[in-house]
């Protein structure tokens, strides 16, 4: 599933003074922007039959363990290899003992629990049955790749898992030689496998080339593109259809679980409860005898036939674009899965064959089995009573912030529509779809269609604010050329995550999306510096309706600044900066959040009394060439500071100031943005660091352009 | 006639046999129809009642001047358009029923395929009258399947098949002898 981040949806708080009637409830959240999804539609959910767990510790007040229990069998387990020896019986117990050490790994560092809980049964039987890393297993997404790390090596480093230095939420070839492909973001598994598979029979190997994906990933086209050459190609490999019926994130609205979107989701269901009519098999070789003749080719015949009535009619999709169809399989069920990877393993030629897995989300750990989102994303939690630990922060995420402000526009304007791209919690259109539930549109993982739906609904004089993910937003970014750009049709788009996004790492990290927008002739490019900022530049968006328009924002709370009124925001002039703090010498202007690390090198700067200027471009483009001009032609030095990669905002402002002589004076000109690297993951202000961007290095950077070394230098330490 | 397996080995195959054409079978696919009509039929009614019971008919004893009738006067009653009962009342439970008894008497009504399915019935008479738990179809079924997949395996390998993969497989199959 496209993924990121566990930003749940919260709830809003009651800012709206207008509407005390507004239903308010408490939504804390976490510094840095995670939010979750309380307990309380517990109740809706019918009460599952609970596993008994294994060992005695079992806390009086919660219904799981408090304290770690021990796991005899997981202690022997360092790599697969150690796996092969174990009977059926003592598999399972290791499966027991897995979801136990990955449930307090969770708790103690928050990740994605409830997907790593689904998949233990059939991480243990993969690693049992096949022998990694000659044989490539490929986990799509790699969110659900905990149990796959803790048996492959690396259970004593878990407790560093996505923080600074330590391994990374999703598989990444550089941490192991079991990680055979690196994963992020969705659908990406079933391609990778098949250049394996590919790769393998050009080299003359033998291995076994394995990719698990799950129903939410299938929803998107590469998906398909992958299986449909696979079936042309047929080269023997093995996908894994992982099926939870979760294809959302989170998996749930504020009001409860999400029905799957799309109409695979159906199909898939219908596979799973249709019966199969053994009674017609029967009968069909009852024929074959009447028939008589070669019994094994006519038997043949009629079991193609029969399969095609046993397997419903779901399957024939897969079996049209030319994969074998063998399940459903109860995923849970270590017996059934461990004989039929077996079964396909010693088959000589398969060809590509698709094991439908069928799983339940968080299995195993009562309080995610129940809660509607499936505990997807966590913070720190206590495993005794699945309470998530939540630090009170003052203000919300952006997130939350972006919501409010369209459903404000929204509320005025009945033309405003929203879509996003399975990412209901991620992006903050839930609470939209709460409150226009038919004006929001979840498109399931499928940016590119997401982004054309959006122009196509712009040709209809809606206007569309399509809420991606600035990293997912590059899936998508031919048709944003082509089909909205090219145009000139109004869609709207609203990047979140712009810049580094902290624990997520480089597949999350949205650094590239002002150089690929803003190098687009008809697109209006802003970010805001602060929430007051988002919400009039949402109120601009939804002015704009003569061209498309994007706005970035970061992962991260707001600053505090005071909210326009009934959260509804006022249309800037496009194309107009602002001057923040006036200085002399120095100019800092800034786009987007990284205004706020200027502003507080200023204050570090005043301390050694120098006063510079701060300026907020809000647009790169249209730039604001009046303020630039002043800037240029008013200080000695002008720096201009973005959170995103070469080619961005400083790139344009550089190529303005050239193109008219402003450099040809006195002024020094420096950019400072995201270096040429990738940035691991880790928390944010490290993060930062590591790319130069704190307040300190952009202080220091001035002070060295002065050439007064000695400041820069105190400055850094 | 020789002596006929009566399931398909989970081990290696018999060897020999050209590759499987994708043909109809006439008599498998009327199996197939009836079947599925016959499955159909029942989900529509109700699991674990009998496509007679649909048709208000004794099972397997009536003949086709009965079947007739009795779908004639089942349809009286359903029928949207020849509905005794007042309309707009339960109309979407009636055009259920109705389509249960149509896919009824579609399959009790060619004796060829009434045939079949009275030894469906006669071969697991309790089936239908069984809640079987999902999970163990389950297994029956991806067992077939996987037997299936031996099958498979001895198309994918034979001659005929020019995709590149079986051309990659031949290739380093002749390089090993």
């Amino acid at each position: 599933m496209a993924l990121s981040t566990f930003s749940l949806p919260g709830y809003v708080l009651g800012v709206n003074a207008a509407d005390p009637q507004k239903a308010t409830s408490l939504s804390p959240h976490l510094l840095g922007g995670v939010d979750f999804q309380s307990h309380k539609h517990q109740h809706r959910l019918p009460k599952p039959r609970r596993k008994p767990c294994v060992c005695a510790s079992l806390s009086e007040a919660g219904e799981y363990h408090a304290q770690r229990p021990p796991t005899p069998l997981l202690d022997t387990v360092n790599y697969p290899i150690h796996m092969k020896n174990l009977s059926i019986k003592e598999l399972k117990q290791l499966a027991d003992e897995l979801r136990s050490d990955v449930i307090f790994n969770v708790s103690k560092t928050g990740g994605h629990l409830g997907s790593s809980l689904g998949v233990v049964e059939l991480t243990v039987a993969l690693h049992y049955v096949f022998n990694a890393p000659q044989d490539k297993i490929l986990w799509d997404v790699g969110h659900q790749s905990y149990p796959h790390k803790i048996l492959t090596g690396r259970r004593d480093r878990m407790p560093t898992i996505r923080q600074t230095n330590g391994l990374s939420g999703f598989t990444k070839r550089s941490e192991s030689e079991y990680d055979s492909f690196g994963t992020g973001h969705s659908s990406t598994s079933i391609s990778a496998a098949l250049g394996m598979a590919v790769g393998r029979d050009l080299k003359g190997r033998k291995n076994n080339v394995i990719a698990v994906i799950g129903d939410g990933a299938m929803t998107a086209g590469q998906a398909y593109e992958a299986m449909n050459n696979a079936g042309y190609l047929d080269s023997d490999m093995i996908v894994i259809l992982n099926d939870n019926k979760q294809v959302s994130l989170p998996t749930a609205t504020l009001d409860g679980p999400i029905p799957p979107v799309g109409a695979l989701s159906s199909a898939l269901s219908r596979l799973q409860s249709s019966r199969p009519l053994r009674e017609l098999r029967e009968v069909a070789k009852g024929v074959t005898k009447q028939i008589g003749g070669s019994m094994h080719e006519l038997a043949a015949k009629v079991d193609e036939y029969a399969r095609g009535m046993i397997s419903g009619s779901g399957s024939t999709l897969f079996e049209e674009l030319g994969l074998y169809y063998i399940g459903p399989v109860d995923g849970h069920n270590m017996d059934d899965l461990i004989t039929i990877l077996k079964e396909v393993k010693s088959t000589k030629t398969t060809g590509p064959v698709l094991i439908h897995v069928v799983t339940e989300k968080g299995r195993g750990y009562p309080y995610a089995e129940r809660a509607a989102d499936k505990y997807h994303g966590v913070a720190k939690f206590d495993p005794a009573t699945g309470k998530q630990f939540k630090s009170s922060a003052k203000t919300q995420s952006y997130t939350n912030y972006f919501a409010e402000a369209l459903v404000a526009e929204a509320e005025v304007d009945k033309d405003i529509v929203a879509i996003h791209a399975a990412m209901g919690g991620g992006t903050g259109l839930n609470y939209f779809l709460r409150r226009f539930p038919n004006r929001c549109f979840d498109v399931g993982i499928a940016e590119q269609h997401a982004v054309t739906f959006a122009a196509g609904l712009a040709c209809e004089g809606l206007k569309p604010f399509c809420a991606i993910y600035s990293s997912f937003l590059q899936r998508a970014y031919d048709q944003v050329v082509h089909d909205v750009d090219l145009q000139k049709l109004p869609v709207r788009f609203a990047m979140d995550r712009a810049g580094l996004v902290g624990a997520d790492g480089p597949t999350h990290c949205g650094s590239f999306d002002v150089t690929y927008m803003a190098c687009l002739p008809n697109m209006v490019v802003m970010a805001p510096s602060d929430e007051a900022e988002l919400f009039h530049m949402v109120a601009t968006a939804a002015a704009i309706n003569d061209r498309p328009s994007c706005v970035r924002y970061p992962r991260g709370n707001g600053i505090g600044v005071l909210l326009p009124p009934g959260n509804k925001g006022v249309p800037l002039k496009v194309g107009k900066g602002r001057i923040l703090v006036e200085g002399e010498r120095v100019a800092l202007l800034g786009y987007g959040t990284a205004v706020q690390s200027c502003l507080a090198a200023a204050s570090l700067l005043e301390k050694h009394d120098l006063k510079i200027t701060v300026a907020d471009a809000r647009f790169c483009k249209p730039l604001d060439q009046a303020l630039i001009r002043s800037l240029a032609k008013s200080h000695e030095v002008l720096v201009t500071v973005e959170e995103g990669s070469i080619g961005g905002f400083g790139s344009h402002v550089a190529q303005f100031l050239a193109l008219n002589g402003l450099l040809d004076g006195k002024v020094k000109w420096r950019p400072m943005v995201l270096p040429d690297r990738y940035i691991e993951h880790g928390s944010p202000s490290d993060q930062l660091a590591e790319a130069g961007l704190t307040p300190s290095h952009i202080a220091a950077t001035v002070f060295n352009i002065l050439g007064q070394t000695r400041e820069a230098l105190e400055i850094m330490s | 006639m020789s002596a006929l397996r009566p399931t398909f080995p989970l081990a290696a195959p018999i060897g020999g046999g050209d590759g499987f054409r994708r043909g109809r079978a006439g008599a498998a696919a009327a199996a197939s129809s009836a079947s599925a009509a016959a499955s159909s039929a029942s989900a529509s009614a109700g699991v674990g009642v009998s496509l007679y019971e649909v048709l208000g008919v004794a099972e397997g004893e009536g003949r086709a001047e009965e079947i007739k009738r009795a779908y004639r006067r089942m349809a009286r009653r359903l029928h949207p358009d020849a509905a005794a009962s007042p309309p707009g009342r339960a109309t979407a439970e009636q055009a259920r029923r109705f389509i249960a008894v149509r896919e009824a008497y579609d399959t009790l009504s060619d004796p060829h395929r009434r045939a079949l399915y009275d030894r469906s019935l006669a071969s697991s008479p309790s089936a239908s009258h069984q809640e079987l738990d999902e999970r163990s179809h389950w297994r029956k079924h991806w067992q077939d399947q996987i037997a299936e997949l031996c099958w498979r395996s001895i198309d994918k390998d034979s001659e005929d098949n020019l995709s590149w993969g079986a051309r990659m497989r031949r290739k380093w199959g002749e390089s090993l002898n």
